[in-house]
């Protein structure tokens, strides 16, 4: 036909399953319509498929509605996660020095002069020693004072220096009783080890 | 002596033992017979066992055969097909739900009235039957009354200047009218009936009335869709008909009209051409047929349509000297077997569209001839006969050439087709009603349809009608 009158809706026949609409469910439906008009039109038996035909292109209206809205949300769903993606990703090259990590890494800036250097071990020695430390100042301090008031009356105030050493030479309390004899020898020879090594206990 | 008492006690206890002897023996005897007795009761009563022993086994093969029988009568009952009357049964209060659903909200998208377009118009009339069936007059009416204003509703409201719409319900509308003829009883209308469509007559009630009533809406339908055809065409006519000069190079514009569902029209450029003219007659052509529309009915409205164009164009070269040319003559002639042939693609060529296209035709032709000698004159006043004396002197009065070599129309030609003219009877108009319309007839026709064979499609959503 000159004028295309049948190929609009008879194209529907030709099309992929999966790309068909539901318009052309309704296309394909007039166009079987009439094609049903054209054979003897009273039967019985044509009356019954008539309407069994309508009620399977009826179901097939409903299925390829189902798919094109499942295809519509999927569709949506993929250009949502697809777009969040491309955001994290442009996020991600935006910092300097930076590449894509694992789950439990840290991105460190080498320029930051407040950027992580110790490790918790190195950390925890230092922190350690100087605890130690501030006990030996104390005791220092308060023998300082006892001697100020006179309470203690020594001619030669013990020497006590307390001096930063290796953590493992600090005397503790327990290993200053061991040396009485020490503390005579600070009278005697004040030796720098025994003036290091001499602490006055009452 | 001793012995005389001795044998007298001796006799007497003989005497005493045959007395019990005697006594037992009438004993036995009593109890021999009644041993007997029901001897004879347990033999008795064993026959009879035996009796209705046999009895049950005849009426257990009895019960078996009749079983059989009555599911061969089943199986048998079940293949036949279940006799309909072709009636549709709903309640009272369903009423609302009905007309909503096939009527207000009925949505042209759909598969069953793809493929049934008058399958509304029947489920209708198969309402109407059962209600008539019933006898019951409350409800007959306010069905009818219900799908008159339904319909109304739709034409009027919802969707007033919707195409697609004004189509399906002047096709269902006509369907419904010729149901109400066929099955309405009376004589004309029976002619070509089957039997069974005699007997599924309507019986209580006669509703010409109501029928005059649907003839009227669908009279309105009609024009109104006339008119919003009107709307989108007229636009095309003067500058498809006239303005576009397709004649520099005819074999290239030749139409190649496409059809469209929609009502948007392919536009060249802003610029109608004859193209454009015919798209439309085959978007409302084919809008028409995709939803039933009765032939008859059909062929009204083209006539009309072109009936439109004639009077349009023609109104047009009466008030434009410009196009009163020969050229503009052989483009209108050439618009105008554009047209001839697109009726006889579509199969109307007996249509009397043709017909109303004769004063346009006939313009052509006075534009193209020869308009200097007596002769010439003559052969006007015979030719031109569907244009009135006052067109034809207006045409040869602005006939321009189109160039300085054709001669100009003399005004002694001019005054020698006037005397011609004078006892010619014409009207004084010179311009042709564009609004006209011709009275529209809706033709009867027996339907072939068996109302008993009719389903309810489930996409319809009508449920609540039982299939009688």
């Amino acid at each position: 036909m000159e004028f295309g009158e049948e190929s609009s809706p008879a194209r529907a026949f030709e099309k992929d399953a999966f790309e068909l609409t539901v318009e052309d469910v309704y296309d394909i439906s007039y166009v079987i319509g009439r094609d049903l008009l054209k054979i003897s039109s009273t039967g019985e038996e044509v009356s019954d498929l008539q309407f069994r035909i309508v009620r399977v292109l009826e179901m097939f209206e409903t299925l390829v509605n189902k798919y094109n809205l499942s295809l519509e949300e999927l569709k949506m769903e993929r250009d949502n996660l697809k777009s969040e993606l491309d955001r994290i990703i442009k996020e991600g090259s935006s910092r300097p020095g930076a590449q894509t990590s694992g789950p439990n890494q840290l991105v460190v800036d080498l320029t930051d002069p407040n950027r992580p250097r110790f490790t918790m071990q190195e950390l925890k020695e230092v922190l350690q020693e100087r605890n130690q430390l501030k006990a030996q100042l104390m005791v220092a301090q308060e023998e300082l004072q006892l001697y100020k008031s006179g309470i203690l009356p020594q001619a030669e105030p013990a020497m006590v220096e307390v001096s930063p050493s290796p953590p493992w030479q600090v005397e503790t309390p327990a290993a200053t009783e061991h040396r009485p004899a020490m503390i005579n020898d600070t009278k005697e020879e004040k030796t720098t080890i025994g003036k290091l090594f001499s602490f006055r206990r009452k | 002596e001793e012995l005389e008492g001795e044998k007298r006690e001796l006799q007497g206890r003989v005497e005493e033992l045959e007395e019990e002897n005697d006594h037992l023996k009438r004993q036995q005897l009593m109890e021999n017979e009644v041993k007997n007795k029901l001897r004879e009761e347990t033999s008795r009563l064993t026959a009879e066992n035996m009796d209705f022993d046999e009895l049950l086994d005849q009426k257990d093969r009895l019960i078996k055969k009749l079983q059989t029988q009555v599911k061969t009568r089943q199986k048998t009952a079940s293949t036949l097909p279940k006799d309909y009357l072709g009636m549709l049964e709903y309640k009272r209060e369903d009423e609302p739900r009905l007309i909503e659903n096939i009527i207000l909200d009925l949505k042209l998208k759909g598969v069953a009235v793809n493929m049934i377009p008058t399958l509304p118009a029947y489920i209708l009339f198969m309402c109407i039957r059962h209600a008539d069936y019933l006898n019951d007059e409350a409800k007959l009416k306010s069905l009818m009354n219900a799908i008159i204003g339904g319909v109304k509703k739709v034409i009027v409201v919802s969707h007033q200047k919707d195409l697609e719409f004004l189509s399906f319900w002047l096709s269902n509308t006509h369907q419904l009218l010729n149901c109400l003829k066929q099955y309405s009883g009376e004589e004309e209308f029976l002619k070509q009936s089957t039997p069974r469509q005699k007997k599924n007559c309507l019986q209580n009630f006669d509703l010409s009335e109501h029928r005059q009533i649907l003839s009227d809406l669908a009279i309105q339908i009609y024009h109104r869709f006339i008119s919003v055809m009107q709307k989108t065409f007229t636009p095309t006519i003067v500058p498809g008909m006239l303005e576009h000069e397709s004649l520099q190079g005819i074999s290239s514009m030749k139409p190649t009209g496409f059809r469209k569902r929609s009502n948007s029209f392919y536009e060249e450029s802003e610029t109608y051409t004859i193209s454009s003219i015919l798209q439309h007659l085959t978007v409302f052509h084919s809008t028409m047929n995709h939803h039933g529309l009765d032939q008859g009915l059909i062929k009204q409205v083209i006539k009309q349509l072109f009936y439109l164009v004639a009077a349009i164009t023609l109104n047009n070269i009466m008030l434009r000297k410009d196009m009163c040319s020969c050229r503009k003559g052989m483009q209108i002639r050439c618009n105008i077997s554009y047209l001839e042939e697109w009726l006889k693609e579509k199969e109307l060529q007996n249509v009397n569209a043709m017909d109303t296209l004769k004063p346009l035709a006939q313009t052509a032709w006075l534009l193209q001839v020869n308009k200097s000698t007596d002769d010439d004159a003559k052969e006007i006043i015979e030719k031109c006969s569907e244009l009135s004396p006052v067109q034809i002197v207006k045409i040869l009065n602005s006939y321009t050439p189109i160039d300085d070599f054709e001669k100009r129309v003399t005004s002694s030609f001019v005054r020698k087709v006037q005397s011609l003219l004078q006892d010619h009877e014409g009207s004084a108009q010179l311009m042709l009603d564009a609004d006209y319309r011709f009275q529209v007839t809706f033709p009867f026709c027996t339907s072939t349809q068996a109302l008993e064979l009719l389903q309810v499609p489930n996409s319809l959503h009508l449920d609540f009608l039982n299939r009688i």
